[in-house]
């Protein structure tokens, strides 16, 4: 942390909600922003994967099964023994998910948006992405209000998705997104 | 040899108004205001001063360093409490915080380490808005894999919900409304609490905003707020809150001689799982594969186990772990018989049902029910959340395990009505003059607890009180807790 962050920038004005009506106490502003640099370890391979392949991969332990997030070591023996396996083709449903209106505040601006938990293949994890309904923001949007008003949202549950990988990839899970396949539900939406 | 743990018993505690923001008070500031109020009623108690020289160890519980603005602020509570250079701990994890805060002060009396520990737990979260709230709070997901689809824990607890209704079979309109039945009695049980953020007996409680913030709320109330994560509306969630709690506690033969009405602890259940929701795996008969099995579950509804996905993402196995320890260790055979007050970690609306579930209350799937059923009203079979839980009294994290102690500490004492009432004069010069709309007060009640829930699930507490000495004889050492998951030399 870059500890000059922690610079006192000034006070709230005495008619700030944050006072709770007591202007007498003083509430300091600071800055608190910061870079950090994380390593993603050993699922590194998972990342490179998804942003200059475009590949999906999950892990496999000989006695465990499969794992999507991958696990560099097994979950349940914590064998480092695990096969790196492309996962990109395999199919992929929502296993369940939530229409999001409010979100943490680097998101706010893409609110509506979905988030789901999607089952590929045999894996014996879920993963969570965000999930679009239409490439189209505005109709995607549409829809997702639409299914909220209508008190439909649990239709999405148990949904055929595919894989989608952004142009521009960032290096995080965000490289990809899953899109609803199933045009004739899509179309009660529209 | 069997080991036998020390008893421990709670003999005083303290809590401050919760509010949106208590300007008035830094994060010591309102650590010390909880200590006053615990020293004063010790000292009520004993008939002269309580001071803090009786405490030899201390164990503060906050969850973030991002919300206090500051590292290592457990040395700056020891400091203001005078407790230096006497021992103390910081426990953390998650809004289990409070609980293990709670669980790590009993340790150290049980294994004989200290006599007198004093458990402060508290949390400042008005330091950011809502949206970096948010954002601090998802902090505790996995960063590299779900806190970027979001930043948001509302959602994955929403995703949550859907796959519980799924699971279960719940239709939408009747899950909503379940769930809505949670944040009315909630909010109606915070009104006689004045410590409670939506009270209005509360000094620091919100005045004047446009929204039904502060009060009662109706059923039709909660399912007209919007959403902020499908199933999940804005009054089935809890709130951010400043506040600060404290329990002091003793070993048996020190709690007698420094009060005449000890509660005791009689059980110390804890649970865990995954970080991430989807890691956890839909075991087909789940429930039979973690030997996660209740006492009072029949065969009837053991066989209906053996069809259940469990745990997946439809309940929390964490929280039934922490209630097969904590009623094994206290030899608890029928909870919903057994337990008269339950203060249950309400993030959500959703969660207090599921939760229902984990604590053998009820069923798999019948939360819902439940609760329609009026059985976790004060006056029901048990009464859940009676100080008004996360949703009514707020969420200050490190603090919400610890108030769930201490208010649970007084239930069974019989004099919370009492108590509430005497703060409610000192409050009334602030807060119109109200009075009590009705009694906090669970009739006769003797066995209570306290849960204490992080993550998504990832940490679970459950500790039981009770106001029997003799309860004290059904302990069993956790040590010797039988389950097919842990292997004994």
């Amino acid at each position: 942390m870059d500890t000059k962050k922690l610079n006192v920038k000034g006070i709230v004005r005495p008619e700030s909600k944050r006072l709770m009506g007591h202007p007498e106490y003083v509430v300091s502003i600071r800055d608190y922003t910061t870079y950090q640099f994380k390593p993603y370890g050993r699922n590194s391979k998972y990342f490179r994967a998804l942003a200059e392949e475009k590949k999906i991969l999950a892990t496999k332990c000989k006695r465990h099964g499969f794992f999507l997030p991958p696990r560099p070591f097994c979950p349940d023996c914590q064998s480092p023994d695990m096969e790196w396996i492309d996962y990109t083709n395999q199919p992929a449903q929502v296993k369940t998910a939530s229409i999001c209106k409010f979100a943490g505040k680097a998101f706010l601006d893409e609110t509506p948006f979905l988030l789901g938990f999607i089952q590929m293949g045999e894996a014996k994890t879920v993963m969570s992405s965000v999930v679009k309904l239409s490439e189209d923001s505005a109709e995607n949007t549409r829809m997702l209000n639409k299914l909220m008003d209508t008190r439909r949202y649990m239709e999405l549950n148990g949904r055929k998705v595919e894989p989608r990988f952004i142009s521009h990839p960032q290096y995080t899970v965000r490289d990809i997104y899953f899109i609803v396949t199933d045009k004739e539900w899509l179309n009660t939406l529209k | 040899m069997t080991f036998k743990p020390r008893e421990v018993a709670v003999i005083g505690g303290g809590v401050i108004p919760h509010s949106k923001g208590r300007p008035d008070c830094n994060i010591t500031d309102m650590c010390v205001e909880a200590y006053n109020m615990a020293q004063e009623n010790l000292s009520e108690q004993m008939g002269k001063p309580f001071e803090n020289s009786y405490i030899d160890a201390l164990v503060v519980s906050y969850f973030s360093d991002h919300f206090a603005g500051q590292l290592l602020g457990e040395a700056m509570i020891a400091d203001s409490l005078g407790l230096n250079p006497k021992r103390s701990y910081r426990a953390i994890g998650g809004g289990a915080t409070g609980g293990l805060g709670v669980q790590n002060g009993y340790s150290l009396i049980a294994s004989g380490l200290a006599d007198v520990v004093a458990v402060v737990g508290f949390e400042k979260m008005s330091l950011v808005d809502t949206a970096e709230g948010n954002e601090y709070i998802a902090l505790a997901s996995d960063t590299d894999w779900d806190f970027a689809n979001g930043g948001y824990y509302t959602a994955y607890y929403a995703a949550m919900a859907a796959e519980y209704a799924k699971t279960f079979n719940i239709p939408v309109d009747v899950f909503e409304r379940q769930m809505a039945e949670v944040s009315v009695k909630n909010r109606r049980n915070a009104q006689s609490n004045p410590f409670a953020q939506t009270s209005w007996l509360n000094p620091w409680c919100v005045k004047g905003a446009r929204q039904n913030v502060t009060g009662e709320i109706t059923a039709e109330e909660v399912l007209e707020s919007g959403y902020c994560a499908t199933p999940l509306r804005l009054r089935n969630c809890c709130l951010m809150s400043d506040g600060a709690a404290i329990v002091i506690l003793a070993s048996k033969e020190t709690a007698h001689k420094l009060v005449d009405k000890p509660i005791w602890i009689i059980g110390t259940g804890m649970g865990t799982d995954t970080m991430r929701p989807g890691d956890r795996y839909d075991t087909v008969g789940g429930l039979h594969e973690y030997d996660l099995i209740l006492p009072n579950e029949d065969e009837k509804t053991q066989q209906r186990y053996k069809k259940l996905r469990y745990p997946g993402q439809n309940s929390f196995r964490a929280g039934r772990m922490s209630a097969k320890q904590a009623y094994w260790m206290a030899q608890i055979e029928n909870p919903l018989k057994e337990m008269d007050v339950v203060e249950i970690h309400d993030a959500f609306s959703s969660s207090e049902i599921q939760t229902y579930e984990d604590l053998g209350l009820c069923p798999y799937g019948k939360g819902g029910e439940f609760v329609m059923s009026g059985a976790a009203n004060i006056d029901g079979e048990v009464a859940i959340n009676p100080s008004g839980g996360l949703i009514g009294m707020g969420h200050s994290v490190g603090s919400s395990g610890v108030w769930q102690v201490y208010f649970t500490y007084l239930q069974l004492r019989g004099d919370i009505d009492q108590v509430f009432k005497s703060w409610n004069e000192r409050f009334k010069p602030y807060n119109d003059n109200r009075n009590i709309p009705r009694p906090a007060q669970v009739p006769n009640a003797r066995l209570g607890a306290g849960h204490s829930h992080a993550g998504t699930g990832s940490h679970v507490t459950y500790t039981i009180l009770s106001n029997k000495e003799s309860d004290l004889e059904r302990i069993r050492p956790l040590s010797e807790f039988p389950s097919r998951l842990i292997r004994r030399p």
